[in-house]
């Protein structure tokens, strides 16, 4: 079967859709992430300015 | 021979081509033999440190060392990915041929006697340089020979990946490759263009210099061709845990994976930015200018953008899978994953010991605060939650699957419990040692060094409690090192079935959407590439030539 052919069976199946997702959750946890990236960044630069 | 299909590729009985199973078969026979005797080393190591154990048989403290880095972060890796990326082409992109074959077993062999090579010298105390090799510590010239040939072996074996994906592509024009396979070449192109850096240095600088044809090296040169290598060999590691999770993570779950086209922008972005940057490990190196380590510094920081990328896309497969199975809070769709399935479970907890490993990461690339941390033990600590886990478990999980599925078996209950074992022991270890590591180094303990009371220095008695429990958790490694070796026994033995395991292939919720073009025209991507390498590198190295460093005579310290 080529491409174009899987790709129409594929669309009378309905085709997943990324907005029509709910990523709530996802997007707490990445923002958590990026939290304790400045979180520990900080923390150790207050390390390295105590020690110079 | 065979190119499949979209749907061939997704099929779950699609296998693996019998011919090239016994290629990777052949590979992951070097992993199980290099995760024992590299991990019985590190338990040595740990103890040692500890303070209550010394070495028997005349055995050194550095030669051991080095048997360990050698050992598992480049001859378990390189055999493990030549093997898992020829199962994926295989896998995905159809059965390779008697050329492309022959040159994987060609590579295979190559690596065997490189390997051999410098596990003689290691083994008789003339190469106790560890892994990284800096000179002027000099080693046997055979040693360098021998690492020399385990590179050029993956170049041979590569060579065949290389022509398996591009004949795939002129056969179906036009057309979305294999994702799997996409991944294999992009990680083998960063390759070819990385290891330049360690055959150059090897072959211009190590060689005759350990031949005694030339009295003394360019010791910063020589470093820095190292690192230009060194740290793209990182993501070579980790690129093919990043196929696992990608690729196959969706299909255990029994879900779709979150998007083609964003997996294939994460790994051109990896392969821009995981050469140019080796600098970041000579932050505190006399000989190159503050405004190319800045700049280094900067390109470091721009591969946190694709390992968001893939953070993002894994938490939005679990978050979808968990809402279809019913989870409606904000977070209880981690309740909703398979956490008895040790495929996911070693995978997972690989990915989590990934997030502490990237802030370290970013921590340690961070210009002067560098300083905070370099040479300490932090650094170990930092490699081993990074290689040490992430990229170990996942390598597990995807040997959990592979081992069956190249030999006619299944995963039983038995081995399911084991590898859920696995996990927990290997967790268990490498938490508790990697933590002390790292609050030793913080501390000032450094690496790379065996045990010393420091002349009774009251700083260095601080370290102690933290040595004696990096020895505890290289216990439990060690411990779980043998619960694999048994896994692998366990998964390769026992009666053949007609249903064998599945190599697990995800669909993705785009997958039938157009590829986005530019990231396979890899013209562009070798330009872009080589453009990066050229701006970061040209000026740095040339002044290594033309400011008179002077050179170094070799040593033997051991």
């Amino acid at each position: 079967m080529t491409q174009e052919k899987e790709k129409k069976s594929v669309e009378k199946q309905g085709k997943d859709n990324h907005s029509h997702l709910n990523l709530k959750g996802t997007f707490m946890m990445v923002m958590a992430l990026g939290g304790l990236m400045l979180l520990s960044w900080f923390g150790a630069f207050i390390l390295f300015m105590e020690r110079m | 021979m065979t190119n499949y299909t979209t749907a061939q590729m997704l099929a779950p009985n699609t296998k693996v081509d019998k011919k090239d199973a016994k290629l990777v078969l052949a590979n992951m026979i070097w992993v199980a033999f290099a995760l024992l005797i590299g991990g019985t080393a590190g338990l040595l190591q740990t103890l040692v440190r500890s303070g209550h154990f010394e070495l028997p048989f005349g055995i050194g403290y550095y030669q051991l060392l080095t048997l360990h880095g050698v050992i598992l972060a480049l001859v378990m890796t390189f055999f493990f990915i030549m093997g898992f990326q020829i199962a994926a082409l295989s896998r995905t992109s159809g059965p390779l041929n008697k050329k492309e074959r022959t040159l994987g077993w060609i590579g295979f062999w190559v690596m065997t006697i490189g390997t051999l090579m410098s596990a003689t010298m290691i083994a008789l105390n003339e190469a106790s340089v560890l892994y990284t090799f800096y000179a002027p510590l000099q080693a046997h010239v055979i040693h360098y020979i021998g690492l020399a040939l385990v590179i050029v072996g993956t170049w041979i074996s590569v060579a065949g990946q290389m022509m398996r994906y591009f004949r795939w592509r002129r056969e179906n024009k036009g057309q979305k490759t294999p994702l799997l396979s996409y991944m294999t070449a992009v990680n083998n192109l960063m390759w070819y263009v990385c290891t330049i850096g360690v055959a150059s240095t090897v072959l211009f600088q190590f060689v005759p210099w350990s031949l005694g044809l030339v009295e003394t090296i360019n010791i910063t040169l020589s470093r820095t061709l190292f690192w230009y290598f060194g740290h793209a060999l990182v993501y070579f590691w980790l690129l093919p845990a990043y196929m696992v999770w990608y690729a196959v993570t969706p299909k255990i779950l029994g879900a779709k994976g979150f998007s083609d086209n964003l997996a294939r922008l994460s790994f051109v972005l990896f392969l821009f930015f995981s050469i140019p940057v080796g600098i970041h490990h000579q932050l505190v190196d006399p000989g190159i200018d503050a405004f190319w380590k800045g700049l280094q510094v900067v390109l470091t920081f721009m591969v946190i953008v694709p390992s968001l990328m893939t953070a993002f896309s894994m938490f939005a497969v679990f978050e979808t899978y968990g809402r279809n199975k019913g989870a409606t809070g904000l977070l209880d769709w981690f309740k909703k994953l398979p956490w008895t399935d040790a495929r996911f479970v070693l995978l997972f907890i690989g990915m989590l010991f990934f997030i502490p490993g990237g802030l370290g990461g970013i921590i340690n690339a961070s210009g002067q605060m560098n300083q905070l941390v370099h040479n300490t033990i932090w650094i170990v600590g930092h490699f081993h939650i990074t290689v040490g886990a992430p990229v170990i478990l996942t390598y597990f999980a995807a040997m959990m699957f592979l081992l069956p599925h190249l030999t006619g078996r299944k995963i039983d209950k038995i081995a399911n419990r084991l590898g859920l074992m696995l996990a927990y022991t290997w967790a268990l270890g490498m938490g508790i040692m990697s933590a002390a590591m790292h609050f030793a180094g913080l501390r000032g303990a450094p690496r790379r060094s065996t045990f010393s009371e420091y002349g009774g220095a009251e700083v260095a008695e601080e370290w102690i409690t933290y040595q004696v429990m990096q020895a505890v958790g290289g216990s439990f490694l060690f411990i779980a090192i043998i619960i694999a070796i048994l896994l692998f026994l366990k998964l390769v033995t026992g009666p053949k079935v007609n249903d064998v395991e599945e190599f697990p292939v995800a669909e993705f919720m785009d997958q039938y959407d157009p590829a986005v073009k530019w990231v396979d025209n890899w013209r562009l991507l070798i330009i872009i590439t080589a453009f990066l390498v050229l701006i970061a590198y040209t000026v740095p190295i040339t002044q290594m030539f033309t400011e008179n460093i002077p050179g170094a005579k070799g040593f033997k310290l051991w």
